[in-house]
């Protein structure tokens, strides 16, 4: 439930707040939202039925790449979702070749072919995913190491004209 | 160098003898009992008139002047037949009286004997001034003082005036107010002081002071009046004496100073033909610090020689009358007495009764003489009436206070008192039996019972209450008995302790006890405890009347308070005595008495010294500080800090605000040892780089010998705010990169949320690029 907006504060001598101001609320999806969702994917569901069979099978890895993933930006989901779509996108411009219904749509989905296809796109997105940040890991040490040593350097040139006394100075 | 301390030894008041057996007191005589007389004072003669006896004077060729009312036989009798008798009586029993014989405690003369005097060193004369030669092989004892020792000089301009130059006693207080006011000036019938300056006097191996003075050619007036000489001549030299002394007292009291320096051994003749008759020098000493007790006022003489302050005119008279009783008599009348003998003689008897003996060469100045031995300052001739009386006109008698006399003697120290003074006098000799007799009711009650005067009793009483009520108090009997003593006699010295004195002669005394290593302590004892406040309370005008003195005294407690450099003792030293030369170490043999010799005596001090020694020391503080009329206590505040730099900043501020101020302008030895010793101020300025540009300008400066310009390099407040602005960005700077290197350190591991965050977003963000481009190419290929 979204809060509701705070008023506006009254003429006077501004009163300090009770409390630290809490952080910004995570914007929940309204009921109204929700229910307007549910409509549109019914909708969806009978205009489309193939297709969204279709998008159901093929993306599933994606599905559960979104639910395992526990991180809030949900970076594995981005990455498996990415690869997957590339994989079920052939699939389903030939399932929309041949037209819109929903045996069409079954022979696609359950195709043995189309179906490693559109896994084998995720499980390649799922190793991008496995590979990639140990290298961008490494990446960020080598970089932070460079900049420590120059920032170092910057303060031994300081301490060589000014003293240790730079050091021992109070902080701000 | 001999001399000195031994010319002090003599001055030591030897401690009365303290018998317990003697010192105690007894109230045993009644009232209808003959009072004893002191064992050591003759018989007062009988007063009778002149008239009565009508005897012819056996001198018939000596004019015999009596006093108009000893003629006429009205007034009070002054003289009496067997006295006036006893007057012109030729000597015969008593040997002739022979003022150079040095007494043990200089009750008649503090002269040195033959043989005692100035040392000769073979060597070339000391130049003083530029101008005059003193020639320390050629002392002339004769016009020696008692403190300083005469040697012949030459006056290179005018080498035909005959001068002598008297050398003080290294450190000893000279009297520099009446010098510097009388030096070059000619003053009526006082020996003429021309010149003064300071020289490297080999016999002492040291810097000293020397008063040039014209060389009186006719010798003492004493030696003239102990010759064969017929005795009309010698009249007539006393009456020219008198004479010039009064005039030259009255010329000196014009100009706003005393003399304190009368005695026989100290008039002389100017010319050889002895018609010029000049009272000699007095500057060479503290105020009646060389005269011996007969010269003195009984309170004065009651004090020690150093302590007996400025005092008044009537002083002066009083040395006058005394002196020319000695010089009227064919004998000495208290030949044998020491000190404590003559003071209790006098406060007995009276002063001219026990100076003023039989055998007097004429009884022209009786009357002078009486009038100015008043022991009651009030009553003592002034100079108008000595005027008038050298004017030939009858002088009023003056009637004497009647005196606080007890019926009932009251035995103490082999003494039987009848007055509170004498009694106060001897019970300040023999203290620790004088304290027993207050506590144990034995004074109060022969108060009561012998002088029957209740207020003194209830105010010795009440001097027991005050003490014992303080119960915190240090040494109350000391205190006790010195408030009582000057409720016997509150006219007399401070008296506590080993010390009596004035409170105006506490400086002279402290530099003097200094000179000769003495009782400083209690001294200082005296400042911290405010006793001269007690002396100040007991005196008719009380504490409102010596609102100066009373002032100076708690400034001198300021100091003493204060335990850094630049305050103490020392300072008290120099504050209170303005001609006392600096005893600092550093200034080694040299003889700075006046500010602008300082700097110039460290200048050349400075090849013989460490050049880590710092050039300032407790005696230089105090020193400068008395001396410099500038406010230097924030320079002293910092020097004495902890920090080498603040306090090596602080020397040199001083020195340079001294430079500025006093000169000179090229002080190379000083410049090059402040300038040594910067290197804790250049550390005061972080940049290394404006380090390395003050040393290298440091030596420029100290070749120029500039102090104020080695302050202002040192002290630049441009470079030290440029200095502080750049050490404060720089300590931003620095913290900031901290900061960033801790930041980038906590996030660079490879675990850490930061990593993984952005590996992850690297991830995806290359498989969505990866996307787009496929479904790109997917869509474009259809």
């Amino acid at each position: 439930m979204a809060r509701p907006p705070a008023k506006p504060a009254a003429k006077g001598p501004a009163r300090p707040a009770k409390a630290a101001p809490a952080p910004p609320a995570k914007p929940q999806m309204g009921s109204g939202t929700l229910i307007l969702w549910a409509v549109a994917f019914v909708a969806i569901m009978f205009l489309l039925t193939g297709s969204v069979i279709l998008l159901l099978v093929g993306m599933a890895p994606t599905i559960v790449a979104y639910l395992i993933d526990r991180t809030p930006k949900k970076f594995a989901a981005w990455c498996v979702g990415g690869m997957n779509f590339t994989g079920v996108l052939p699939s389903m411009l030939k399932f929309w070749d041949k037209g819109e219904n929903v045996r069409n749509a079954i022979a696609v989905a359950f195709n043995p072919f189309d179906l490693t296809v559109m896994y084998g796109a995720a499980a390649f997105g799922w190793m991008l995913y496995q590979a990639i940040p140990p290298v961008v890991a490494a990446m960020i040490a080598v970089s932070a190491q460079h900049r420590i040593a120059k920032l170092r350097a910057r303060q031994r040139e300081l301490m060589k004209e000014w003293g240790e006394a730079l050091a021992l100075a109070p902080k701000d | 160098m001999a001399d000195a301390p031994s010319d002090l030894q003599t001055r030591e008041r030897p401690e009365p003898p303290i018998n317990e057996a003697n010192g105690e007191a007894r109230l045993d005589a009644p009232a209808d009992q003959p009072v004893a007389l002191p064992e050591i004072v003759d018989e007062p003669a009988t007063p009778a008139s002149v008239e009565a006896t009508g005897e012819p004077t056996p001198e018939t060729e000596v004019p015999v002047d009596l006093p108009p009312e000893v003629m006429e036989g009205g007034g009070e009798p002054i003289l009496s037949a067997a006295e006036v008798e006893a007057i012109l009586a030729p000597p015969e029993e008593e040997p002739p009286f022979e003022l150079e014989e040095v007494e043990a405690d200089g009750v008649l003369s503090t002269l040195a004997q033959d043989g005692d005097g100035g040392e000769a060193v073979v060597g070339p004369p000391v130049i003083v001034d530029n101008r005059y030669e003193v020639h320390p092989s050629k002392p002339i004892p004769e016009l020696d003082s008692p403190s300083a020792r005469a040697y012949e000089a030459i006056d290179r301009q005018n080498p035909r005036v005959e001068h002598f130059a008297l050398v003080p006693i290294p450190g000893m207080p000279i009297r520099k107010r009446e010098i510097d006011d009388i030096v070059g000036h000619t003053i009526p019938n006082i020996l003429p002081l021309l010149d003064t300056g300071v020289g490297d006097w080999p016999i002492y191996g040291r810097e000293t002071q020397f008063l040039i003075f014209e060389r009186p050619m006719g010798g003492r007036v004493l030696t003239a009046l102990r010759s064969d000489m017929p005795d009309y001549k010698k009249i007539d030299i006393l009456r020219a004496t008198v004479d010039a002394i009064r005039n030259g007292l009255q010329q000196l009291q014009f100009r706003g100073h005393l003399h304190h320096a009368i005695r026989p051994d100290n008039i002389f003749f100017m010319d050889e033909g002895f018609t010029q008759i000049v009272l000699g020098e007095f500057v060479s000493a503290p105020p009646s610090f060389d005269q011996p007790a007969a010269f003195e006022t009984i309170e004065r003489a009651m004090a020690m020689e150093a302590g007996r302050g400025v005092g008044l005119v009537s002083d002066d008279l009083y040395s006058f009358g005394a002196t020319l009783a000695f010089l009227l008599q064919r004998s000495n009348p208290v030949r044998g007495m020491n000190k404590e003998q003559l003071l209790l003689a006098k406060m007995m008897n009276t002063s001219y009764q026990t100076l003023v003996g039989r055998h007097l060469l004429t009884p022209r100045f009786l009357e002078l003489m009486r009038g100015l031995l008043q022991d009651d300052p009030t009553q003592r001739w002034t100079f108008d009436l000595i005027e008038q009386w050298a004017h030939g006109r009858r002088v009023a008698p003056t009637q004497s206070t009647p005196q606080l006399r007890s019926q009932r003697p009251f035995r103490f120290g082999n003494v039987d008192h009848v007055q509170p003074r004498s009694l106060a006098y001897v019970m300040s000799q023999r203290r620790e039996t004088a304290i027993k007799l207050i506590r144990d009711g034995t004074l109060e009650t022969w108060i009561l019972r012998g002088l029957e005067d209740k207020d003194l009793a209830l105010s010795v009483q009440g001097r027991v209450d005050m003490i014992d009520a303080q119960k915190d108090l240090q040494d109350p009997d000391e205190m006790l008995l010195t408030r009582v003593l000057l409720v016997l006699d509150p006219v007399s010295p401070l008296s506590y302790k080993t010390l009596s004195f004035f409170p105006e002669g506490w400086g002279d005394m402290l530099a003097i006890e200094m000179m000769r290593e003495g009782d400083i302590r209690t001294l200082a004892e005296v400042v911290a405890r405010e006793i001269p406040r007690i002396w100040f309370e007991a005196q008719p005008g009380g504490i409102a009347g010596s609102f100066i003195e009373e002032t100076s005294f708690q400034r001198l407690k300021l100091y003493l308070q204060k335990t850094t450099p630049g305050y103490g003792l020392e300072r008290c030293l120099y504050e209170s005595n303005g001609s006392i030369p600096c005893k600092s170490p550093l200034v080694g043999t040299n003889c700075v008495v006046v500010i602008e010799d300082l700097l110039p005596v460290l200048n050349d001090a400075e090849r013989g010294v460490d050049s880590k020694q710092k050039p300032m020391d407790r005696h230089l503080a105090a020193f400068i500080a008395a001396r410099a009329n500038t406010d230097v206590d924030v320079f002293l505040e910092d020097f004495s800090d902890k920090d080498e730099a603040i306090s090596a900043m602080a020397i040199l501020q001083l020195y340079s605000v001294l430079q500025a101020k006093y000169g000179p302008e090229v002080l190379l030895g000083l410049a090059r040892w402040i300038g040594g010793q910067a290197g804790p101020v250049i550390r005061l300025f972080h940049s290394r780089d404006t380090r390395r540009e003050l040393e290298a300008e440091i030596p420029q400066i100290v070749r120029r010998g500039s102090l104020p310009e080695l302050l202002d390099l040192l002290d630049n407040a441009e470079t030290k705010a440029k200095d502080q602005n750049g050490f404060t960005a720089a300590v931003a700077e620095f913290q900031k990169a901290e900061v960033e290197i801790t930041d980038i350190t906590a996030n660079s591991r490879p675990g850490s949320y930061k990593v993984q965050h952005d590996s992850r977003k690297a991830a995806a963000i290359l498989s969505i690029l990866v996307t787009m481009c496929v479904v790109s190419i997917i869509i474009m290929t259809r």
